[in-house]
This record gives structure tokens, sequence and C-alpha cells, in this order.
């Protein structure tokens, strides 16, 4: 019992770490932009990963929590402006073979049937990041990427979960490379308030199904002090998934804690 | 960035945000399905129909539980299994033996339980489209009984399975009819369980006014009163249409023995490796839906008020005959859960279990012949 429920915990985190991602656009809060964290900044997310700036150019993200079932690591490399842009790449690694392999069970919390067995498996992400300002309170930027997966063995092509947000995230295992686009959105409308909206699709060249796109919309409140942010929205998938095309509307939630960078006088 | 190129940013944003809000708005499905108390059956008519003969006075009738095309696979639900996912070739393999044993027997209507439209467990194959186009029904009426869109359990993920009549004459007035839920599970689990029901229609054979067809599946595992409860209800459908002054045919899926059969408890035969059952130790003392010992005369009231296809007084004399059913996939038939009755006349000793479809699924196809009957009930 304690362990379903310790597994319905890590599953709730990774699910609604899926689902938050970034919060809105402000100076230091860097997800989401070609920003980078001021060095020792820290930013404590409570579903999506937490970050640090290692230095003002470099940006290492984690959860702290989810490392043990679901390692992601990210980092975020600032390359400065170029023709009035802001530039950063984004180098990813996932190791989901632990978690898939937790919820591949019997009974309750079973997402996967326990009948698949998973090889070792690890995802690698590139992507570049242009973040340009649109105005003095608005930002847009634009996101290219790519994905692919290493395997130890073969995968049953079966034993896929197929939800929104997961499915498309997890079919890189499956199908070779995935290929990511998007645009990020975000405007200060009050001092304290913002809104951001963002659009991302991960394209899968060579398949049948392979296109899904997230459209992201959220209301947030920041702290002056850019301790403290809370953001409320939705997510909405489509997808072409094994069942067909879906439409999926989920609700957005995520609570960010800023830990302001020390500096040496 | 200049001004214009802003506001034309600002604008595209403005116009793609409305746009997302209308679908939001348009986009929300319940992650599991309830149903009303009695809603429309879905209706589907297949691509090309078969025209059907037009003189005839009597019509071929089957019931069959297909199993989901799952066949005599040890699957973990009902099998003592470990397989949850089948895959594209196990679940066209075993439709297409199931229309080839259909297109044999040519049944003229043909009650379905277990038939999937778009489950993660059959490969999201839509039998019942599959099984139109490679038989001759021109006719089909589906009520879900199982629908949700992710089931976190085991690995079952979607889930759409119901009931169908197929037919080769016009179908209406096609109703789902919502049987009472499980009382003996929790409430996250009956939540995201399959929701019992049987599915009623007129159907329109010409010269015969009428005449409603009743398939049902009742509840197999329930351990409370849920299964007397669902068949009190399909005898109370059935009395309805009868004392309404219609003709029926009604059958199914029952889970539940014929009264008089010798053997009433099967827990030792569908136990599976490590469970134990009988012992005054053992918690639960009978497996889950394999004592049928206190359903002894649950169907006695259907065999005294209609016309059973498969007439009690032949089925004792020879009760193997008419088996159709078993839980070991490498077994022969061992009871009878599948039945047909009706207020009309079936061909005398019409009613027969065809026990060679051994592989294509764990119920064996039960066929009678209907007389038409030539005058309005009175």
């Amino acid at each position: 019992m304690r362990r379903r429920i310790l597994i319905t915990f890590f599953m709730f985190l990774t699910l609604t770490g899926l689902l938050a991602q970034a919060p809105l656009y402000l100076s230091c809060w860097s997800d989401g932009t070609a920003n980078t964290l001021p060095k020792n900044r820290i930013e404590l997310k409570l579903f999506q990963l937490s970050s640090i700036g290692l230095t003002d150019k470099l940006e290492l993200s984690a959860h702290p929590l989810m490392m043990f079932l679901l390692p992601q690591v990210k980092l975020k490399a600032g390359w400065g402006k170029i023709a009035g842009a802001t530039i950063a790449s984004e180098h990813e690694l996932i190791y989901p073979t632990f978690f898939l392999g937790v919820v591949s069970m019997k009974g309750t919390g079973g997402l996967i049937s326990p009948e698949f067995h998973y090889p070792q498996m690890i995802a690698i992400y590139n992507g570049i990041l242009a973040t340009w300002g649109v105005s003095k309170n608005a930002v847009l930027t634009g996101k290219a990427g790519m994905a692919f997966s290493l395997r130890s063995g073969p995968i049953n092509p079966y034993s896929t979960i197929d939800l929104p947000v997961i499915y498309p995230r997890l079919k890189v295992f499956y199908h070779n490379p995935e290929i990511d686009l998007g645009f990020d959105f975000r405007w200060r409308v009050l001092s304290c308030f913002g809104w951001q909206f963002s659009g991302e699709s991960f394209i899968f060249p060579g398949t049948t199904n392979n296109v899904f796109f997230e459209n992201r919309s959220a209301l947030g409140y920041y702290s002056k002090k850019q301790t403290l942010h809370i953001e409320l929205g939705y997510k909405l998938c489509y997808g072409i998934y094994p069942s067909g095309p879906q439409l999926h509307l989920l609700p957005l939630l995520d609570v960010a804690l800023g830990i302001p960078a020390v500096r040496k006088q | 960035m200049t001004p214009r190129l802003s506001k034309i940013i600002f604008r595209i944003t403005a116009i793609a945000a409305v746009l997302s809000a209308m679908v939001v708005l348009f986009s929300c499905e319940p992650l599991a399905t309830g149903f009303e108390s009695t809603e429309e059956a879905i209706y589907l008519t297949a691509q090309h129909p078969v025209t059907p003969p037009d003189t005839f006075t009597v019509i071929k009738v089957m019931t069959w539980n297909i199993r989901f095309g799952a066949a005599r696979i040890p699957w973990f639900g009902d099998a003592c299994g470990d397989r949850v996912v089948l895959t594209t070739d196990e679940v066209y393999s075993s439709l297409q033996g199931i229309a080839d044993k259909i297109n044999e027997l040519q049944p003229d209507i043909l009650l379905l339980q277990e038939v999937d439209l778009n489950s993660k467990r059959s490969d999201y194959i839509n039998q019942l489209s599959w099984l139109m186009d490679h038989t001759y029904f021109g006719y089909a009426v589906y009520g879900s009984q199982w629908k949700a869109q992710f089931i976190p359990s085991d690995g079952l993920g979607r889930m759409d399975e119901g009931n169908v009549i197929l037919a080769r004459w016009k179908i209406s007035d096609a109703s789902r009819i919502q049987l009472d839920l499980r009382g003996d599970q929790d409430k996250l689990t009956r939540f995201f369980y399959e929701r019992c029901c049987m599915v009623r229609a007129k159907i329109g054979i010409p010269g015969t006014d009428h005449l409603y067809i009743v398939n049902i599946h009742a509840s197999a595992f329930a351990t409370d009163d849920t299964k007397h409860k669902h068949i009190l209800a399909f005898k109370q459908e059935l009395d309805r249409l009868n004392n309404t002054g219609n003709w029926f045919f009604a059958g199914g899926d029952l889970n539940t023995l014929p009264p008089g059969s010798d053997s009433t408890d099967y827990c030792e035969e569908d136990m599976c490796p490590g469970e134990s059952f009988h012992h005054s130790y053992d918690d639960p003392l009978h497996k889950d839906g394999s004592n049928y010992t206190p359903e002894k005369d649950w169907l006695t009231s259907f065999y005294n008020d209609y016309k059973p296809a498969v007439t009690l007084e032949r089925y004792h004399q020879d009760q193997e005959r008419f088996f159709t059913h078993t839980t070991r996939p490498e077994h022969f038939w061992d009871r009878t859960l599948d039945h047909l009755f009706t207020n009309a006349e079936w061909v005398e000793n019409s009613g027969n279990v065809r026990q060679e479809a051994t592989k294509l699924s764990d119920h064996a196809p039960l066929i009678a012949t209907f007389r038409l009957p030539q005058t309005r009930k009175k």
C-alpha cells in the first residue's frame, strides 16, 4: 500500500510537471525564453524542473525528487544577442527506463501492462531559443530542436502510454528522430500579473501518426521580489494517437519559489 | 522590433487565444463515460448492405460473446493469464475466425457481447465495423458498457466495449438501458469499471410488426446482489414488452446457469495458480464469479414465462451438449451461461450450441431458429 501511495505521488509529480512547464516571463524567471538565470539564483518548482544559474550564461535544471524515478537534466547556455534577439541553446538528457518499469504493473496505478519490459534507454535533446522584445512588457520566443533516443534493445510497439502530453514525449523512444518547433509569448499585463500563450509541435518524420500540437495559456502572479510565482491556466493538446486523432483539455497549475543570488560585494 | 510588427504579433496572439478558448469550450470529454438510465444506442449501417430475402417464415438468431477478439489467449482478467494488450495480428486473426463462423452459420440476427470499438487492449480496432465489412449484415446498433479515455490499471488504457445487435433488416427504436453498477467496489474502481447494459431494438422484418430484440451482458464478477439485479431488470424489460403487445426474442451472456444444472460451483475449475478456495481459512471462500450455487433459481421465471431456445428438458437430458463457456484456454466448454428466450415460437429443437468453435472465444455461439409471428400479439 505504501509503495502504491509513493508511486502515485511520484506519478502525480511527473504528470503535473509535464503539464506545468514554464512560469511567466520576468527578468529573472527564465523558463520558456532564451534568458538564463543569473549566477547562483535558484528556482525551486513544485512540479517542473528546478533550476540554478551556474554562471550568468549557464543554467542547470533537474527535479530534486523526480530525479530518482525519472532522471532528467537540462542545460541552457546563453549565447548573447544576435540581430536583436537573445539566443540560447538547450541540451537535455532523459532516462525513462526506471520510471516505465515502475508504472508497468498489475492493479491500480498500472499505466502500462506488466507484460512489457523496457531496455535501457536515453533521449538526447538539443534545441535553440531566440527571444525578441515585442514591447516594453512583452517578449516573443521562437524555439526549434531535435531529439533522438538510444536503446540497448528492442522496445515493444504496444507498450506506449497513450495519454496526452506523455505520449508525444515518449514517442522518440519508439521513433527517431523528433523535431520540435514552438513559440512562446509572454506579456506582463500588470506589475504583478502576466499572461502567457504558447504553442509547441512535436513532429516525427517517417511515421504515420507524426504530428502533435500543444497550446498552453496561463495567467500568472509573481511577487515583486521575484521569490514567488504562481500560475493557473490550461493546456490544449491535439495529436494523432494510436486510437486516432484526439483533443484534450487539461488544467494547469504551478508554483515556483525563487531564491535570489547572493552577490559578493 | 518595430511598433507595427509588435502590433501584428499582439493581434495574432489575441486571435489565436480566442480560437483556443473556443476549442477549449468544446473539447471536454469525460475521463470515464457515465450513461443515462436509458439513452439512444449507436446506429451503424454497412457500406454495401446485402439485400435480405423477402419471403420467409423463419429466421436464424444467434448470441455470442466474442471476448473482444481475444480468442483463447490467456488474458489477465478472465483466464489466469498475463496478457493485457493484444497485437494487431492476434485481433485480426481472431476476428477473421469469428467472421468465418458467422458466414458459415448465417444467422439473420446476431447478438454480440464484448465487442471492442476503440480499446487499447485490442489495438484500437473497430471490431464492429470490421465484422460488418466481412459479413453480410447491413445494420447494427451498439450500446457501450465500458467506456473510459484511460483506465490507470493493469495497462488497460483506453476502453470502449459493448453489446451489439446485427441484423439483415433495418433497426429502429434502439436504446441502451443501463443496469445497476456493482455495489462491491470502491468508488475509484467503480468509476473506471464497466457499466453493464442491455440493448433493446425494434427490427423491421417485412410482414412482422412489433418485434423487439434485447441483448444483455450481465455482471460476471459481482460478489453482491448486482448480477441478480441485472437479471431481474432483464426479466422486467421482457415482461414490459410482452405486456404491451410486442413480440420479442432476447438473450445474451447472462452469466448464470439454467435451473437444475448438475454442477454449480466452478471455483476449482477457474482457480489460478497460487489461489485457494473452499477451505475454512480461505478469504474469499469462493472465487469471484465462479460460484453459481446461490443463483440456482434466478432463471426459473424465464423458463416458466417464456420459451427458451434450449428447453430445460433438452438441457437436463444432456447438459454438456449445451455448455457455452469455459475460463480455461485449453479446456472444452464446462458450463452454460448464454441463453435465448422468446414470447413467440422457436422451431422445435432448433436451439443448438456450436461447440466446435473452441478457438474463437471463451464462449460458444448459441443459435436457434425463430418462427416469425404472423399476427399482432394480443
